[in-house]
Order: C-alpha cells, then sequence, then structure tokens
C-alpha cells in the first residue's frame, strides 16, 4: 500500500510526485512509456549525423507518423519521443480533425516541450465568471501566485520584468535579450500601436544555473537549439532533468514503466478510490496498486480516457463524473496563425548562438472589459532570425555554381516568424468520450475525439492575422507569407478542459484544491483541470496546480481527512 | 542498373574521378546501408556531375569533396519512398541527356547547361505553398527537391558547416548583438532565432 499514487511522469506528473515525495510520502508512479535512456537522447548528434539528413523515412512517416508528422519537433533525431499512431490509434468524426500530439515514455512531453512559459492572470481566471461561459475557476490568481513562484523558482524561468497585469511577472533569471532585428520591431510596435509589448520570450532554459540548480546536476543553457532531442546540460525544465530526479532523491518514490493504467478501482462504501488498474505494456499481465490517494497525472485526454473507463455500478456514467463534464470542454490554443516577413531595412548587426526561445507579444485585446467582436484575446510569439545559408539560394532560380556558395555565406535578410496563439472557448460539445466498439492493442477501448473550433476562435483568427500583417508592415516588414486558418484542433498541443474545475460539482469535476467533487482521495492536476484556456502556453500552470494540490492532499492525508 | 561483380564503391569512385575528385575522404560507410543497385551507371555519373556543377570545390570542398553522391544514395535507399525515387531517379535521366550527354560535357559547358535548365526549373509556379518554411512554389518540383536535397546534404556536411558557414555545435552564449564584418557567415545548423 502506498500513500499516494501518480498516473503519468510528464509535466504535471513529475511535478506531483516531487511534492508528495518531499513531504513524506510514499509515492507509486504509473507510467505507461517505456524508461528513457541517456543514449535515447540525441543533442550530442552533429548535423551530419543525423540519420537520413534528419528526415525519417517516407514510407515510415506516412505509416506510423500520420498525426505527429503534423509536430514540427518530429524528426529522425526525435522520433524515439513520439507515440507511433499506428500502435496508439483514437477515432474522430470525419469532418472533425483533430491531431493528438503524443509522448509516452518517462518524462512524457516535458521532454519535447517548447519551453514557452507564462502565467495567467486574473483576468484569465476571472474570465469564464465575467463571460458567464464556462465554468466559474474556483480559484484566482492569488491562490496560484506563490505556487508559480515556487515552480518557476525550482525549474528556472529567463525573462524580463514587465510588470503587466495580463501577464504576470515571476521568479525570473535573466532574460535571453531581443537581438536588433527584434528590438526595432519592438519599437516600431510599441510606438504604432499603444499597449502592445514586444518582450523576450519566457523561457525554461537556465540562462544562469544558480547554486540551487547545480546543486541538482544543472548547467546553464549552452544556447544550441536542440532542446527536443534532449539535453545532456540539463539546462532545460523536464520531468527528466529536474522534477523526477528530485523526487528519486527524497527515496519516496516508485516508478514502474511500461504501467498502462487501465481504470480505477472505486469502493461504494466508503467512496474512495482504493487502486489502480495497470496492464503490463510488453507483457499483458494485469495488476492493482493500491494507494490512499490517486493524483491523475496521464494527460488532458489520457485522463478523462481512465476516468471514463473506470464505469462502475455505483458511477455508471464514469468515475468522478457526476456532472456529466468528465471529457467535455475540450479546449486547445489556435495555432500556426503565422506571419513571415522580411525586413529590408533591418540593422546592420548579427547574433551569436541559437537562442532557445524568441519575442513574445502578451495579449493586448479585450483587457480592461469588452470591446471586441469576439471574446478574449491572444498573444504571439515570434523571432527575427538572418538565417542565410542553403535556405536562402534554393529559392534563386539559375543560381549554382560558385555564385551559388558565395550568395549562401551571406547573412540573409532579417525575417520575421510570427505565430498567433488564440484562446479557445469552453464548448461542453467540444468532447472525448470512449468509443464503444474500437479497442487498442491492450484491449482498452479507443478515444473518440470530436472538436470544433466556433463563431468566436473564428472573428479572432482574422484579427490575429490582421493584426500580425499591420505589426510587421508598420515595422517596415514586406510580409512573404501568411497561413488564414489556424491549423486542426489538438496541434497547438495545449488540449485541456476535460475534468474541469469549478464550484459548482453540478457542471464541473474538480473543486477547488484539484480534488474530484464526488472521490475525495482523486486529484487530477494535468491540463484537464483547466476550466478556461487563457492564451499562454499552459504547462507552468499544470505544474502550479500539481505542486499546490500535492501540499494540500499531503495535508488533508495528515489530519485524517481523506 | 550496375554492372555485375564490380561493387558499388568501384563505380562511385569512377564517377568521382569524372569530376577529378579525391575519393580519399568519402563517408563510404553511408553505402554499406544500400542494399539494392538504385541508379544506373549513367545516372550515377549524371548525379556526381550534378552536384559538382551545382557546388562544385573552390577555397572550400565541393558536394562531391564531402560525398554528397554517396549521402544521395543512401537517401534513395533509405529515406525515398518508391514514387519519389521514381521522380529523382527522372530528374537524373532528364539531366543526362543535356547537351547530349552531360556527365561528359566539360566543366564550363556542364554549368551553362545545368544553369539555364535550373532557371527554368525553378521559375515560379502558380501552386499552392505546401510547406510556408519551403522554397516557393516552382515549376518542376522535382528538379527543386533534387537540387534541395543536394544542397541539404552538402550543408549539414562538417565542412561546409565548418568553412562555408560558422556553425559550432555548442555556442555556449547568446549575445544578442554582433558587429558585421566582411568574415562574418550564417551560422548553419538548427534553430530559427
Ligand atoms: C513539440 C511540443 C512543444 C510544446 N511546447 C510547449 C511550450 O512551449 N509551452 C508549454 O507550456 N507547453 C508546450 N507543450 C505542451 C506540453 O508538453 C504539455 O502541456 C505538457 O507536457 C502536458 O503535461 P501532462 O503532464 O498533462 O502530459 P504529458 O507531459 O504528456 O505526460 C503525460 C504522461 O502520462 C502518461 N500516460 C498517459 N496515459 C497513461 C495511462 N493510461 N497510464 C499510465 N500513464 C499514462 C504518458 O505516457 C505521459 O508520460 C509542447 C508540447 C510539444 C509536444
Amino acid at each position: 500500500m502506498f500513500d499516494a499514487i501518480v498516473i503519468g511522469s510528464g509535466m504535471s506528473g513529475g511535478i506531483a510526485a516531487k511534492e508528495l515525495c518531499e513531504r513524506g510520502l510514499k509515492v507509486l508512479v504509473l507510467e505507461r512509456g517505456g524508461d528513457v535512456q541517456p543514449a535515447d537522447q540525441t543533442d550530442w548528434m552533429q548535423p551530419w549525423q543525423l540519420p537520413n539528413a534528419g528526415m525519417i523515412p517516407e514510407a515510415e512517416l506516412a505509416a506510423d507518423y500520420p498525426v505527429q508528422s503534423q509536430c514540427y519537433a518530429l524528426s529522425s533525431a526525435t522520433k524515439q519521443f513520439f507515440v507511433k499512431d499506428s500502435e496508439q490509434p483514437y477515432q474522430t468524426p470525419a469532418d472533425k480533425a483533430f491531431s493528438w500530439i503524443r509522448g509516452y515514455h518517462k518524462g512524457g512531453r516535458s521532454i519535447m516541450w517548447g519551453r514557452q512559459t507564462y502565467r495567467l492572470s486574473e483576468m484569465d481566471f476571472s474570465a469564464n465568471a465575467r463571460d458567464g461561459v464556462g465554468s466559474d475557476w474556483p480559484i484566482r490568481y492569488a491562490d496560484l501566485a506563490p505556487w508559480y513562484d515556487h515552480i518557476e523558482d525550482f525549474i528556472g524561468v529567463s525573462g524580463s520584468m514587465e510588470g503587466l497585469d495580463q501577464l504576470p511577472d515571476g521568479v525570473f533569471l535573466p532574460p535571453f535579450e531581443l537581438n536588433d532585428g527584434e528590438l526595432q520591431f519592438k519599437s516600431a510596435v510599441e510606438s504604432s500601436f499603444p499597449g502592445r509589448k514586444v518582450i523576450p520570450g519566457r523561457v525554461a532554459n537556465l540562462r544562469e544555473a544558480r547554486e540551487h540548480h547545480r546543486a541538482q546536476g544543472r548547467a546553464p543553457c549552452q544556447v544550441r537549439s536542440l532542446c527536443e532531442r534532449g539535453c545532456m546540460f540539463k539546462a532545460y525544465h523536464s520531468s527528466l532533468n529536474t522534477s523526477l530526479p528530485a523526487a528519486e532523491r527524497t527515496g519516496n518514490m516508485t516508478l514502474v514503466t511500461n504501467a498502462i493504467v487501465h481504470s480505477l478501482v472505486h469502493d461504494p462504501a466508503t467512496n474512495r478510490v482504493t487502486g489502480v488498474r495497470v496492464i503490463d505494456a510488453q507483457t499483458r499481465a494485469g495488476t492493482t496498486y493500491e494507494a490512499k490517494v490517486v493524483f491523475s497525472c496521464a494527460s488532458t485526454i489520457g485522463t478523462a480516457m481512465i476516468l471514463l473507463n473506470s464505469a462502475s455500478e455505483a458511477q455508471p456514467r464514469g468515475l468522478a463524473n457526476s456532472s456529466d463534464m468528465v471529457g467535455r470542454n475540450l479546449m486547445d490554443h489556435m495555432y500556426q496563425l503565422l506571419t513571415i516577413a522580411v525586413f529590408p531595412d533591418g540593422p546592420d548587426s548579427f547574433y551569436f548562438g541559437r537562442r532557445p526561445t524568441g519575442f513574445y507579444i502578451p495579449r493586448y485585446r479585450n483587457l480592461d472589459g469588452q470591446h471586441e467582436e469576439f471574446l478574449r484575446g491572444y498573444g504571439y510569439q515570434g523571432g527575427f532570425s538572418r538565417n542565410g545559408g542553403p535556405g536562402q539560394v534554393i529559392g534563386q532560380p539559375g543560381l549554382i555554381g560558385e555564385e551559388l556558395k558565395a550568395e549562401a555565406r551571406k547573412l540573409g535578410p532579417w525575417t520575421m516568424f510570427l505565430g498567433g496563439f488564440g484562446e479557445v472557448l469552453p464548448n461542453p460539445e467540444n468532447r472525448v468520450t470512449l468509443y464503444p466498439t474500437l479497442k487498442d492493442k491492450w484491449g482498452l477501448p479507443q478515444a473518440h475525439i470530436s472538436a470544433s473550433m466556433g463563431e468566436n476562435e473564428r472573428k479572432m483568427a482574422e484579427q490575429i492575422q490582421r493584426d500580425g500583417r499591420a505589426m510587421a508592415e508598420a515595422a517596415g516588414g514586406i510580409v512573404v507569407t501568411t497561413i488564414d486558418q489556424p491549423g486542426p484542433f489538438g496541434l497547438g498541443i495545449h488540449e485541456m478542459g476535460t475534468a474541469c474545475m469549478g464550484k459548482d460539482p453540478t457542471t464541473s469535476v474538480l473543486g477547488k484544491w484539484n480534488q474530484t467533487h464526488d472521490v475525495p482521495n482523486l486529484f487530477i492536476t494535468d491540463g484537464a483541470a483547466m476550466a478556461s484556456s487563457g492564451c499562454q502556453n499552459p504547462s507552468l500552470t499544470y505544474m502550479a496546480m500539481s505542486a499546490r494540490a500535492a501540499d494540500a492532499a499531503a495535508s488533508m492525508l495528515a489530519e485524517g481527512a481523506l | 542498373m550496375g554492372a555485375k561483380g564490380v561493387d558499388r564503391r568501384t563505380l562511385l569512385a569512377r564517377a568521382l574521378l569524372l569530376v577529378g575528385a579525391s575519393v580519399v575522404s568519402l563517408p563510404f560507410e553511408a553505402l554499406a546501408a544500400v542494399e539494392a543497385d538504385l541508379l544506373s551507371d549513367t545516372q550515377r555519373a549524371t548525379l556526381v556531375a550534378a552536384a559538382d556543377t551545382l557546388v562544385p570545390q573552390t577555397d572550400t570542398p565541393g558536394a562531391v569533396d564531402v560525398g554528397v553522391p554517396a549521402l544521395f544514395e543512401g537517401l534513395l535507399a533509405n529515406w525515398a519512398a518508391p514514387a519519389t525515387a521514381t521522380a529523382l531517379a527522372d530528374v537524373l535521366d532528364r539531366l543526362a541527356a543535356l547537351g547530349g550527354g552531360f556527365a561528359a560535357l566539360s566543366a564550363a559547358e556542364r554549368k551553362a547547361t545545368l544553369q539555364a535548365f535550373d532557371a527554368a526549373a525553378l521559375a515560379p509556379s502558380d501552386a499552392p505553398r505546401a510547406n510556408p518554411f519551403g522554397p516557393p512554389p516552382a515549376a518542376d518540383p522535382a528538379y527543386q527537391q533534387f537540387k534541395e536535397l543536394v544542397l541539404t546534404l552538402y550543408y549539414l556536411s562538417q565542412p561546409a558547416l565548418t568553412q562555408e558557414l560558422a556553425y559550432t555545435h555548442v555556442p555556449g552564449r547568446w549575445e544578442s548583438s554582433v558587429i558585421v564584418t566582411s568574415a562574418t557567415r550564417p551560422q548553419g545548423g538548427p534553430g530559427m532565432f
């Protein structure tokens, strides 16, 4: 019997495990994927050592990665960190594509993530109440603020203090400064569009390794931009680099890999979860593990599937689902709303290093009330580069030979990449259910994911692209490419909302401590808990909720309240 | 298909001699993985001649010096789907016919011929842009892919990344503003900003 079981070892599970272990609990972490060895990380590979020049064989890509290949981070050097779609099928309606980008292994997607790290603000936590949409968050910014501090300090976040209400500052290491192209853009945007800010992207890479980072064996970021392959310097936050080793050091963690959680065992007499049913991914043997408290951190869709698959006579709609909200309100961020522009009059300077971030434009619409044709708002991630090299010459007809080499040696023009991230509203019809007949190879029901963008999102996407072009042009840019439609639902890889927090147990799944309303010893701290999506990259919020809930659960356990 | 009894290295070495390349520095390991003879002698000779013409030796190594033809054959064997391999082989056939036998032309003739072909093949087309980060759509997408692969292989090689460009695997620091001099080169390698 363990004190606690944490399902999933990714971004949220790693932190939940660390925080529970540090409070003296004996913790079992169940991870459906395999272990990750140092040799699985490929950041040592020089460009000329990349298998097939970084490309996955075309036939393999088509057969095994039709969905994962939509993700920019998939390459021949990272494919070991992505699921094979052929092995992990799911269903969607024919007219509603959903791109479920996943990594099933120790560390989950914290290995490949883009490390952009932003707080939600008071405006985000009160948004549902203000707009009468979705479930009102049972917490406000002040509840989470100390936990944001706690996580930022532990993982290490580089960023600048800006004093913006809509994007609160945090505990930051020095930022990766903007380059000169970005500084010129910043001054043009901030003078042409009062209220907009162009700031260094906040990123979970150690610009400096402080004492407590070095004590974890972490070194400063070497500015290589190889992060999605892993990092031998442990310079960015992942469960492998930070949270799981911290949990391990307490001596309180047991981690079992290849442990696919099938369902939770619920005792109707005590109304407690008493155990977790697991299928061994390799042998298919079944085991039930017991614990006093269970944290589900199997990721937004994974957690919904576990709850739905735990239906019983006492809880026929799925565990902790008296509200019928489990699986509903699936959100993501609108993504891939790109503007690419060149700046012929950019500054005559360059930069050194491959910075692991770029710039960020915090939300500036609907800040102090409702002013737009759509609710909520959006931010942008982007950056300026002068790449030159082969990318510069391939598009020039007739350029070959010595002249081609000479041209490729030149720095390219300053080129801006600007990508909007738009808030998506909670909508109960955007929904994960268990497919009634199709199973995976372990006999578990496949997910059926049905989600689409609505009218609010459509109007917002148009504004994102209008603003992107206007900002590029105001700064002297010539727009060379735009994409007018957001990518498929899911491709923002910020899927969330399938077990929303709320004040009202009839319309939400989780209370203010991420504890299910229905079953007191069951906590959910991955993206499923989100009641609204904000437009900020969400992982920091999942981690802050995980730490806060772990602290609460440990106290409740000590007080005999569970 | 290659002549019986002659291994691929020998064939490639012969083709390389046509363009006067040194065979010492070639990454022949790349060939070990090639199981089927994917290119005819003429296609192979054309590949070498085209790679050499696209990226010749100057004060730095050229595409042939860094082993692009062998690596390209490696991609045909290990990466390309059948339709892609066929389209790329077809490009080689079309190039082979240039000037009545491309590989046999003098270096100057090869350059003039390929330049004219390249200019027509890469003329902009109205096709929708498939990849916002890739090159703009061109009249002859198969040739565009061929050229892109040759350039990618060349600019991923250690000599090109360190002599033509200024790649360092571990920059170790971020400097947000650096003065540009006549010696400044692009950094190459991964990363967008
Ligand atoms: C390329 C990429 C870039 C990204 N960039 C950013 C970014 O810049 N900023 C940001 O905030 N977010 C980013 N994200 C998203 C971020 O990775 C996720 O928000 C985060 O990892 C979610 O945390 P999680 O714990 O919910 O899920 P995960 O990290 O996915 O971990 C879930 C774990 O649970 C395991 N699991 C699932 N089901 C079961 C089961 N039934 N039994 C046992 N174990 C199970 C999985 O194997 C996995 O290890 C990015 C993601 C990707 C892929």
